[in-house]
């Protein structure tokens, strides 16, 4: 498989090194010459200096034996001609990174068409999606939709009254019907895939596969409590915080927004009819003691400064928050932010390079990104060594979990030591990035 | 050789003078409804007054249309001359507008002349004149007279200006600074892309309502005299009656079912309303000033009709209730009950309260006009809000439409005006002699052009009860309040020291290059 990715931004670089994994072949198109050297010099992968518009450039990239075209550069333009040339060269699938909002709307389609773009992905309304699930999680500081839909994955923190603490996984998995199962456990900013001698620890971060009905049982057992969202403050006025504000104001939820630019709020203040509008710096504590930030229940960080954002969802925490989340760009930030008192962080690079990781696996893809665990789904092929094996039979590779099954009728059902899997089935899986890959050859096709 | 005649002199040295040429134009229209006036008194009347009639509406017309033809408009004008255009028409129109009265001796007074004068044209209604002393039903004037005093409001009731607009051929931009001078409410909403087709619009629709309304009241009993002038008076909810029992007069529940409808619509933004008929209701239906508009109506009949008093609590008393409210909402002023002795004190305040509101912006009625209540209201939100969060940005909405800050501002200073001019007068009145609610209706009264007040100039009486100095400060409250204050008050502060610009515009020449 051949996939030209354009633009070695976060998104670019972030989705290259995951392909890499797959055993794909990479192309980067990118028209810095500083940020294309640094990017080859990384990663195994082919680097063209150009415009993601230029057909010398997108040649040289190979394209006319390329499988998927990834035009993510933050630049709409560039983004939709390289989709429209990709189509003249028979690129199968063009995933286009859209940030403009009139474009997303309806009347747009037909431009879209003409364009040629297969699947549109649009980094800051993905972000506000997620954050939007989060909030409504019920306490959870992940939340991961499976395609089953009543498969999800929580991610939270087990407290100290949690009644699970200090447990087994096998007695826990025996005392619960198997009702849910634990993916990986997070101790000491270090990711596992536990066996099931693994105890639950207070203060452990964990990932639990659970059938949608039992979510508030598991949050309660986890020792989570939930509030329900009425008063939320959002720092930062930028897209997300717009889309967000939106939505939340029609969910009848009381809404600030803290924009620093003048200009900027004044807009926002005349877009969003019921959000207060505040214009003043998200760092300035005074302000934020002001707005009494602690009387909210949920404060979101959205501002382009991964500092700030974590520095004011730390303050809010202090002053009685009861959830706060970050947005955070440097991926490699988004693994300490939680000594901050940050509950929940996420990146919007993340969210749009998981959509094109979705579509060039034809699977779902969740990763975590705090290390190279993955949360994957499969479909088992007729010709896979897992064909009509019990997972007591099976050995998988070391760092690799499989959670849920769901047949071909879609009944899901956990994962235990009887559950049985059969072609057609579609797999969860929980590992590691390398033992994905190792499992990947098993799966048939 | 050309014939030289009047009119090739007029063009051969036609300058450039935006407010010559306006007023010219205005001469020539009120001049045909004087003219309007005599042929109808000259065929149905009794009187001679047709000959001051025909003479002062000959002469204004002849006058006028000289003016206009030795002027044009050039493309560059300063926007003191439009506001000094709309004043200097408007005093002038006035002043013309009581010579009829005048001429004819229906009074012999010249104040009480120009104020029977200013209140027609400013739509206001007040009147100063009397009951016939052989037949105390009608008043003490012949048919061409009553005609004049009601075309008078219906000139007014949509505006000269806008009409002249209307009928000018193409304009260049100054088009709709002149409308928003003269057109009631804040907003100059186009209809079209051009300010000529708007206006033409506007009046075509006034037209059609007026002629749709006669018709109604000449369906329900009124013979046609009666069906043209309080058609007129209705539509441009002035209220001039031709009978001093206003329209109690008829006695006939049809007839004022069909006036609470009209003065309800009339109250309406007309654009609004000229999107209705063309097929879209969406534009009113949900236009929040309209919903406001509405429910002030339903409240103000509902806490009527309820303090009114145990006897008015009848079918009759609903119907006088809905007839006042949309009376004084709507800025029109005929009565049908004398509220002023037959009503509580109670059911009397609300309807002091609505005094000054009057409708909605577009329409012809009078008052600060709804939308500017919902923006002042919305400013004062925000201010409240801002105590508590210094930096909120928070723009003034109507509904859901933002309002510019510019235009905010403007109507702030609207309201500020219009208390401290209301508020003065109401001081100045009641200096002079008058009680003290008969000083305050007088002042809002004549600022909102409604016509009633109350106390000593409720709708049984006149406003010969107020003194002089009283008389005289309504006909400037009503001149400013019909052309919304700026205008005037712009005008005025240039007055004193006028710029030798406009000054040589004026009076002086500047001959056209080509």
């Amino acid at each position: 498989m051949h996939v030209i990715i354009i633009g070695a931004g976060e998104v670019g670089v972030y989705l290259a090194k995951r392909l890499q994994y797959e055993g794909v072949d990479v192309a980067m198109i990118e028209l810095d010459p500083i940020k294309a050297a640094k990017v080859s010099n990384k990663l195994d992968i082919q680097v063209v200096v150009g415009s993601g518009s230029s057909p010398v450039a997108l040649k040289e990239a190979g394209i006319e034996k390329a499988d998927i075209l990834a035009a993510v550069t933050q630049n709409d333009e560039v983004n939709l001609v390289a989709s429209l040339l990709a189509k003249e060269n028979n690129v199968a699938t063009t995933v286009v990174r859209v940030e403009a909002d009139e474009l997303h709307k309806k009347d747009a389609a037909n431009l879209l068409q003409a364009a040629g773009v297969d699947i549109l992905i649009d980094p800051d309304a993905e972000t506000a999606d997620e954050i939007l699930t989060l909030i409504g999680a019920n306490g959870a500081k992940e939340f991961y939709q499976m395609s089953a839909s009543q498969l999800i994955v929580l991610g939270a923190t087990v407290t100290e009254e949690a009644p699970l603490a200090q447990q087994a996984l096998t007695s826990i998995y025996a005392s619960a019907d198997n009702a849910f199962l634990v993916g990986t456990i997070t101790r000491d900013e270090k990711t596992i895939i536990p066996r099931g001698d693994e105890k639950l620890l207070p203060g452990d971060h964990v990932r639990v596969l659970c059938q949608r009905s039992d979510q508030i049982r598991l949050l309660q057992l986890l020792g989570v409590t939930a509030k329900k969202a009425r008063r939320v403050m959002i720092l930062g006025g930028g897209a997300v915080a717009e889309r967000l504000a939106g939505r939340l104001c029609s969910a009848g939820i009381e809404v600030t927004v803290i924009e620093k630019d003048s200009d900027r709020a004044d807009a926002l203040a005349r877009r969003l009819e019921k959000a207060m509008v505040i214009c003043g710096d998200i760092t300035d504590t005074e302000l934020l003691l002001q707005e009494s930030v602690g009387e909210a229940d949920v404060v979101i960080a959205t501002t382009g400064e991964d500092a700030s954002n974590v520095l004011a969802c730390g303050f809010a925490a202090t002053e009685g928050t009861h959830f706060t989340v970050a947005v955070i760009h440097r991926l490699d930030l988004l693994a300490m932010v939680k000594r901050f008192g940050v509950d929940a962080s996420l990146s919007p690079r993340k969210a749009s390079a998981n959509a094109v990781l979705r579509q060039i696996r034809k699977g779902n893809v969740h990763s975590i990104l705090e290390s190279d665990v993955e949360i994957d789904e499969f479909i088992i092929g007729p010709d896979s060594e897992l064909d009509r094996h019990s997972l007591a039979d099976i050995s998988l590779p070391k760092n690799l979990l499989i959670g849920a099954v769901t047949t071909r009728n879609g009944i899901s059902s956990i994962a235990n030591d009887q559950t049985e899997i059969n072609a057609g089935d579609t797999v969860i899986v929980f590992g590691t990035s390398k033992a994905v890959s190792r499992l990947r050859p098993k799966l048939g096709s | 050789m050309r014939k030289l005649t009047l009119r090739t002199i007029a063009k051969s040295k036609q300058r450039p003078n935006l407010i010559l040429h306006v007023l010219g134009l205005t001469l020539v229209l009120v001049g045909g409804a004087l003219l309007l006036s005599a042929l109808v008194e000259l065929t149905v009347g009794d009187t001679q007054d047709w000959v001051p009639l025909l003479a002062i509406g000959a002469t204004s017309t002849i006058v006028g249309y000289f003016l206009q033809e030795a002027t044009y408009i050039s493309e560059r004008i300063a926007r003191i001359e439009v506001f000094a255009a709309v004043t200097i028409s408007w005093v002038v129109m006035s002043l013309i507008g009581s010579l009829p009265y005048l001429l004819t001796k229906t009074f012999t007074r010249f104040d009480n002349a120009l104020f029977e004068s200013i209140s027609g044209l400013s739509t206001t209604g007040a009147t100063v004149l009397q009951a016939n002393p052989d037949n105390p039903i009608i008043f003490d004037a012949s048919k061409g007279i009553l005609l004049w005093r009601s075309l008078s409001q219906w000139i007014g009731g949509m505006g000269v200006i806008v009409l002249i607009v209307a009928i000018l051929p193409a304009l260049g931009n100054w088009g709709m600074g002149l409308l928003q001078a003269e057109a009631p409410g804040p907003t100059g909403e186009r209809l079209t892309p051009r300010v000529r087709h708007t206006a033409r619009k506007l009046w075509v629709f006034y037209l059609g309502f007026t002629v749709a309304v006669s018709f109604a009241y000449l369906a329900a009993g009124m013979d046609f005299y009666e069906a043209a002038t309080h058609g007129l008076t209705t539509v441009s909810t002035g209220g001039f009656s031709i009978y001093t029992k206003s329209m109690g007069h008829f006695d006939s529940a049809l007839i004022e079912w069909i006036a609470i409808s009209a003065m309800f619509i009339a109250g309406a933004s007309f654009s609004l309303l000229y999107k209705l008929i063309f097929g879209k209701p969406g534009p009113l239906l949900r236009s929040i000033e309209f919903r406001v508009y509405c429910l002030v109506v339903l409240v103000a009949v509902s806490l009527t009709f309820l303090t009114a008093g145990a006897q008015h609590q009848t079918a009759d008393g609903l119907r006088n209730a809905f007839f006042s409210v949309t009376s004084i909402v709507s800025t029109t002023g005929y009565g049908t009950v004398d509220f002023v002795n037959d009503w509580t004190f109670q059911a009397q305040s609300v309807l002091f309260f609505l005094l000054p509101l009057g409708g909605m912006a577009g329409s012809t009625s009078g008052g600060v006009k709804l939308v500017r209540v919902l923006t002042v209201g919305s400013f004062a939100r925000r201010e409240i809000m801002n105590q508590l969060h210094p930096g909120l940005k928070r723009p003034i909405r109507i509904g859901k439409i933002v309002v510019d800050n510019s235009v905010a501002s403007q109507v702030l200073g609207f309201f500020i005006l219009t208390l401290a001019i209301f508020g003065g007068g109401a001081l100045l009145i009641s200096l002079s002699g008058e009680p003290l609610l008969t000083a305050f209706s007088a002042s809002a009264t004549s600022l909102g052009n409604v016509g009633p007040g109350f106390e000593e100039i409720g709708p049984s009486n006149d406003f010969t009860q107020i003194n002089p100095i009283g008389r005289a400060f309504s006909m400037v409250a009503m001149l400013l309040g019909r052309l919304e204050i700026y205008p005037i008050i712009v005008a005025l502060t240039r007055l004193p020291r006028p710029s030798r610009r406009l000054w040589r515009r004026i009076t002086t020449s500047r001959i056209q290059a080509s």
